[in-house]
């Protein structure tokens, strides 16, 4: 069985990413070198909720917490036992993952809004244990963290980062087209369409539901330790409700379940606070607002995304390339008749 | 209803229920229902509206227990082993298909992708899928186009489809002909007779007499909740010497 098959698509899609991240640090140059980095950090947390909510239908507002527990468990074991950032980044996302499975268990029982809620409270608790741990663990003001070294080398610059970040948000790219096209995304679809249905086709749905929640948390705790090592400091004021929606905006802008979504999301959300803060003038009592700003230009895309495209800006794109594609396709057979027409 | 079955008719019998009752929280949905379905046979459970032909399925598929519904006595054996309290795709896996009455089909995703839904065991096997194509031609230039698009007739053919493609030794179908064109019906009877030519075994639950004459071997005969009468698929249907049970007025049969 292919789990991918090497189609057109998938190379036409796999040559962009790359070439995209080759040429960006050579556009945006050293100043917005810092807006890539975070776009390429908020891609794997994007990819992460877009297979739970966009592909499995599970919604969830609980990712901030896996992000804090990856980042956690990371610090823990760099600062108490010294572990090198590679040994770190696996069991933080491990730890990430067993959480992600024993927070799906009671979360079966419920769906849609409930659901929701239930996650809602996860964060809640997220918050409150990650203080007082970090309290308990004599680390009053968060766990420091040294730069990460890779192979010998401490990755210290943006252009570094820029590229260790490259190849995380790739592999993850990689692991939700697989997914997505394996009978496990199809089985993760079909549930989202209707249970009932996916059970009588011979799906196990509740094994499904947390298999999904414990690659998707993996995948959020992978993210939240290299978020963890970028900042420098994991700390309990991070993993904010904040933070958790801005990874909704990112799905539900990109376009849920599309594979370009969290691409575009991330450019849009991440990229949204510079444009405000070039828009704006720095001396309006608006640019005294702008994280309330900001948070509002999130909720007002939200909605507007919503309305005009349910399907997300990388609907958009798909539609501009169907259309572009026939347009080219009548071009040509019409210059094929008048060729024929004169012959 | 004669019970004891010599044991080589037991052998091949794909189903068995015996005195199977169904309860909705408290209320008695159907009681002492025990029906047989034998190898390449098909059997046709006719029923006004609200008589627990669902009912009786779901209690087969295992969608019972589930929405406060529960199997409270009896036995439903498949293939010999008993299925009561196995969770719905096991059942699945098991070789038990079933084409529900509503929401056949999962609309948003692609008919390509509704045939490769097939939980448990990977992808279907090509020639699995060659062959459900050869049997419905219809599918082969819509691979692409979403589910919910397709009309009443095609909906069903691909719920039959992906049915077929669990490889199941047992189908059971709800309503085959509600809502669609006679001509529709008809062919789907063609295929279905050619499925069943095999060792399939068909479990239909009909209110339609038309799809019974054209298909049954065995009626089973369901009114408010119970089995009123069976029998050879020529005794019970309209003209037949037990019609009345289901097409007149239910007898003391019933009681």
């Amino acid at each position: 069985m292919r789990i991918v098959g090497v189609d057109r698509r998938f190379l036409v899609g796999a040559v962009v990413w790359i070439a995209a991240l080759a040429l960006c640090p050579v556009i945006v140059g050293s100043v917005y070198l810092g807006v890539a980095i975070l776009v390429l950090l908020a891609i794997p947390g994007g990819i992460a909720l877009n297979l739970l909510q966009g592909i499995a239908g599970q919604v969830s507002v609980g990712n901030a917490a896996f992000l804090g527990v990856g980042g956690y468990a990371a610090a823990t074991f760099t600062v108490e036992l010294h572990t090198p950032f590679l040994v770190s980044l696996i069991l933080g996302t491990l730890a990430a993952g067993v959480v992600g499975a024993i927070v799906a268990i009671p979360a079966l029982r419920v769906r849609g809004l409930y659901l929701l809620l239930a996650t809602l409270a996860l964060q809640f608790i997220a918050s409150y244990v990650f203080s007082v741990y970090q309290t308990a663990a004599n680390q009053p003001a968060g766990f420091a963290l040294p730069n990460p070294s890779l192979g010998g080398y401490q990755i210290v610059s943006d252009n570094q980062w820029y590229w260790v970040l490259a190849i995380a948000a790739s592999v993850l790219l990689y692991a939700m087209v697989t997914i997505k096209r394996s009978w496990i995304g199809r089985s993760w679809m079909a549930i989202r369409e209707d249970e009932k249905l996916a059970a009588a086709a011979g799906i196990n749905v509740p094994a499904s539901i947390v298999v999904c929640f414990t690659v998707t948390s993996a995948m959020i705790g992978l993210q939240g330790v290299l978020y963890a090592y970028r900042v420098g400091l994991v700390n309990s004021d991070s993993y904010t409700l904040t933070l958790a929606i801005a990874y909704v905006t990112i799905v539900l802008v990109g376009g849920e379940g599309s594979t370009a979504g969290p691409i575009v999301g991330a450019i849009v959300v991440e990229g949204l606070p510079y444009v405000l803060n070039k828009v704006i003038p720095a001396t309006s009592t608006l640019a005294a607002h702008s994280a309330d700003l900001q948070q509002a230009a999130y909720g007002l895309l939200i909605v507007l995304v919503l309305i005009a495209e349910p399907e997300g800006l990388a609907g958009v794109g798909r539609r501009l390339g169907r259309r572009a594609g026939a347009v080219t396709r009548a071009a040509m057979n019409s210059a094929r008749r008048r060729r024929a027409g004169v012959a | 209803m004669p019970d004891a079955a010599a044991p080589a008719d037991e052998a091949s019998a794909v189903l068995r229920m015996h005195d199977v009752e169904v309860r909705y929280q408290d209320a008695v949905a159907v009681q002492g229902i025990s029906l047989k379905v034998q190898r390449g046979q098909v059997v046709v459970i006719l029923g006004p509206n609200g008589a627990g032909k669902t009912t009786t399925l779901r209690a087969i598929t295992g969608f019972v227990p589930g929405d406060r519904a529960r199997v409270t006595n009896g036995e439903v054996l498949f293939e010999g082993r008993s299925t009561v309290g196995l969770p719905p795709h096991e059942i699945a896996q098991r070789g038990v298909a079933v084409v529900a009455e509503r929401n056949k089909v999962f609309p948003a995703l692609s008919v390509w992708q509704n045939l490769t839904v097939v939980g448990g065991r990977g992808m279907p096997r090509k020639d699995d899928l060659d062959r459900v194509c050869t049997l419905f031609p219809f599918i082969a230039g819509r691979r692409t186009q979403a589910a919910g698009s397709l009309s009443g007739g095609e909906r069903q053919m691909l719920a039959l489809a992906r049915a077929l493609l669990l490889r199941p030794r047992l189908l059971l179908i709800d309503e085959l002909s509600f809502g669609l064109a006679p001509v529709i019906v008809e062919r789907l009877i063609d295929q279905l007779r050619e499925l069943s030519a095999g060792d399939l075994a068909l479990l239909l639950v009909e209110q339609s007499a038309e799809v019974a004459r054209a298909l049954a071997d065995h009626v089973y005969v369901l009114n408010a909740g119970r089995m009123v009468r069976d029998g050879p698929a020529e005794e019970m249907l309209p003209g037949g010497k037990a019609a009345e049970a289901y097409f007149g007025v239910v007898d003391e049969a019933g009681t």
